[in-house]
């Protein structure tokens, strides 16, 4: 062991690290970016989540409960009136996480000292968010129902007042963590074989110079990045087949919706998935600096997502960073078409976004991609 | 002067990278047929000028044509006529030979592949000890390139463009390969090859000499050499000279090139007088002087001497 020769490895280590500029300012930005923005937007236990409560009673009782329920900071209050229709439609849709429904009898039973219902319904294609959620909706009900009772001085004669909570866990009733999970599994591998292979593939031979090669014949850029993509786009399909295999044999996973429109779905989010990684390419220099590029692609698409972490207990700005990423609507779109019916239709509002996705990725795609040398 | 015929014609090219100017004013034709040496030290600008010829890099100024086509709007047109050998070699070490000259040629959408592959295989002999099916990676350096030059003729093109196509490689190997390059310059295709090997300039029927992204020298190798007032001689030594020695008679004047031998120093001069004085000022530790061919290197020594306006060695 040579003190000398450690230090003069490590000391040229270094230099190879700082010269590579892109490769340590995406180190230095990664590092600080990812710290603050998951530091903030990751929470395994949420607030905030999104509730539409349809209310029928119209009482001071429905009043004041909404008012605590924002208050709990457990749930976010949609200040719209909605039929139970429409909130249905909205839970199954994505757009809203739980359903208060409070039947109009509900301060007669009370005031009657009679059972009150109310009915929670609740998402579970996505049960790690709910669990607080759906205690505090009883906890918050029994406490306003008995301020309401105690400022009408009227004392029934149980000892306190009866609300029953009725909780559906909707579209997943015995909450398997597993329906949950590989939906987000289909996408993640997607990402993981797709984006870093054809990254990895295109760099590749811009290192070894059979690039420049080939900008000399007649190739145009369009036929290189479809030409690079067919093969893995095919190797997509036999990864995908499999897992569906897996998740519908070994998991029992139920399709209560479309396959054309999982089909579609899968489609559009795989070829998207080749785009990211062929734009990853074009800005990479060599195969680490690609591996790297995927890398800080992927993060975000693991946790901001809605993938591990559920999307409904992020703040607001980091919904919004949620939104630009394919995977988000991959994840609604696979959740829905697996466990909430979606046909085509309900589809198609998790689909436009992913084709638009394409269409950005491939426009700065081709311009970035180097005809000339330079 | 243009003609209809010329395969290149380039006029005032030039291409700067910030405030660096790579190539300087180029001014070159090619006719068709024509063997071209393209000579000049690391970083003199051969290979940015040759990718500008076939339209790879933008030019900053100037222009020119290749095939008939314009170098800066036409380079679409260009390709399809042009075979292409890169610095290093840059096929795909994972594919066979075969494979690889079956891509190349779809690339260029030659009509009947596998017709045409086996044409290329025979003619580069690659059917030896079956190399035709050996993976690339375990070719020789030699190998290597012949494959590199096959894949830049698969489409059958009116120009090669070849960029320092025999670094590396063996003399048997490049013999072999400049063997090639005759018989295919011999069918009518121009050959534009940048080299650092004497050898293979006087091989070819033209040469150009640049140096800092100018054009010294535009003329056949014949008569570069038979222009030549360089003088060179071999003188024996009597004893070893010292370092410092060697130092003070190196930077004479009157010394062109000053190379030490085993047992005698190279020497190339301006004139035989200046020859015959330097050789003086040895004294006795000069033996025998004896006058040798003067080769392209050494012109070229004196026109790099002369641009940098002191001595360098290389």
């Amino acid at each position: 062991m040579s003190l000398h020769r450690i230090y003069a490895i490590a000391l040229k280590e270094w230099l190879h690290m700082v010269r590579d500029r892109l490769t340590f300012m995406s180190l230095m930005i990664a590092t600080i970016s990812y710290v603050i923005v998951f530091g903030y937007a990751i929470n395994p236990d949420p607030r905030q989540i999104d509730t539409i409560v349809v209310d029928h009673d119209k009482s001071e009782f429905s009043r004041l409960y909404k008012a605590s329920l924002q208050q709990s900071n457990y749930l976010n209050i949609d200040k719209r009136e909605m039929t139970s229709d429409q909130a249905s439609e909205y839970l199954r849709q994505a757009r809203t996480s739980v359903v208060i429904e409070i039947p109009p009898d509900f301060t007669s039973n009370l005031m009657s000292g009679k059972p009150a219902q109310i009915l929670v319904e609740a998402d579970a294609t996505d049960p790690v968010s709910l669990n607080g959620a759906i205690s505090s909706t009883g906890e918050v009900a029994r406490q306003v129902a008995a301020h309401v009772l105690r400022m009408d001085a009227l004392h029934p004669k149980a000892m306190g007042p009866q609300v029953d909570v009725r909780v559906q866990r909707r579209f997943n009733p015995s909450g398997e963590h597993t329906f949950y999970i590989i939906p987000g599994v289909v996408g993640m591998i997607l990402n993981m074989s797709l984006i870093m292979m054809t990254a990895m593939s295109i760099t590749r031979e811009k290192e070894r110079g059979s690039m420049e090669f080939m900008m000399v014949t007649p190739t145009q850029p369009a036929e290189v990045i479809i030409g690079k993509m067919i093969p893995y786009f095919f190797m997509g399909i036999v990864q995908v087949i499999s897992i569906l295999i897996i998740a519908f044999w070994l998991f029992k996973m139920p399709l209560t919706g479309s396959a054309w429109a999982l089909t579609a779905l899968l489609l559009a989010y795989g070829i998207t998935t080749l785009m990211v990684g062929i734009l990853i390419s074009t800005m990479a220099q060599s195969q680490i600096q690609a591996m790297q590029l995927s890398f800080y692609y992927m993060m975000p698409t693991i946790l901001l997502t809605g993938f591990m972490f559920p999307f409904s207990g992020m703040p607001a700005w980091a919904q919004w960073i949620s939104t630009t990423l394919p995977m988000t609507y991959f994840i609604r779109g696979a959740r829905g078409v697996f466990l909430k019916e979606f046909d085509i239709v309900d589809m198609w509002p998790n689909l436009w976004p992913i084709g638009l996705a394409f269409i950005v990725f491939l426009v700065t795609s081709i311009k970035s991609y180097r005809k000339t040398l330079g | 002067m243009s003609s209809a015929s010329t395969i290149i014609e380039v006029h005032d090219l030039t291409k700067t990278f910030g405030d660096k100017t790579v190539v300087d004013k180029l001014n070159m034709s090619i006719e068709p047929g024509q063997l071209y040496a393209f000579l000049g030290p690391n970083g003199s600008g051969k290979t940015t000028a040759i990718r500008m010829m076939c339209g790879l890099v933008p030019l900053t100024s100037g222009g020119g044509t290749c095939m008939g086509f314009d170098i800066a709007t036409q380079s679409e047109k260009i390709k399809p006529l042009l075979g292409y050998m890169t610095q290093h070699f840059s096929l795909y070490p994972d594919l066979t030979v075969r494979e690889n000259l079956e891509f190349v040629c779809r690339l260029y959408g030659v009509p009947d592949v596998r017709r045409r592959v086996n044409e290329l295989i025979d003619q580069f002999a690659f059917t030896d000890l079956g190399r035709d099916r050996q993976i690339v990676s375990t070719l020789s350096g030699g190998w290597k390139q012949r494959l590199a030059l096959a894949c830049a003729v698969s489409h059958g093109p009116r120009l090669l463009l070849l960029d320092e196509p025999t670094a590396g490689v063996d003399p048997k190997a490049r013999e072999a390969f400049w063997d090639i390059l005759q018989e295919i310059a011999g069918t009518g295709v121009s050959v534009l090859v940048s080299t650092h090997y004497m050898d293979e300039a006087m091989r070819s029927n033209r040469l150009a000499y640049m140096l800092y992204g100018r054009l010294l020298v535009d003329d056949q190798p014949e008569r570069v050499i038979g222009n030549s007032a360089l003088v060179a001689v071999q003188v024996g030594l009597r004893r070893q000279l010292e370092l410092p020695e060697l130092v003070k008679v190196g930077r004479d004047p009157r010394v062109v090139r000053l190379s030490r031998q085993g047992n005698s120093v190279r020497l190339v001069a301006r004139s035989r007088d200046d020859v015959a004085g330097w050789v003086d000022s040895l004294g006795d530790v000069a033996g025998d002087v004896q006058t040798i061919d003067v080769g392209l290197e050494d012109i070229f020594f004196h026109l790099t001497l002369q641009q940098q306006g002191t001595h360098t060695s290389f």
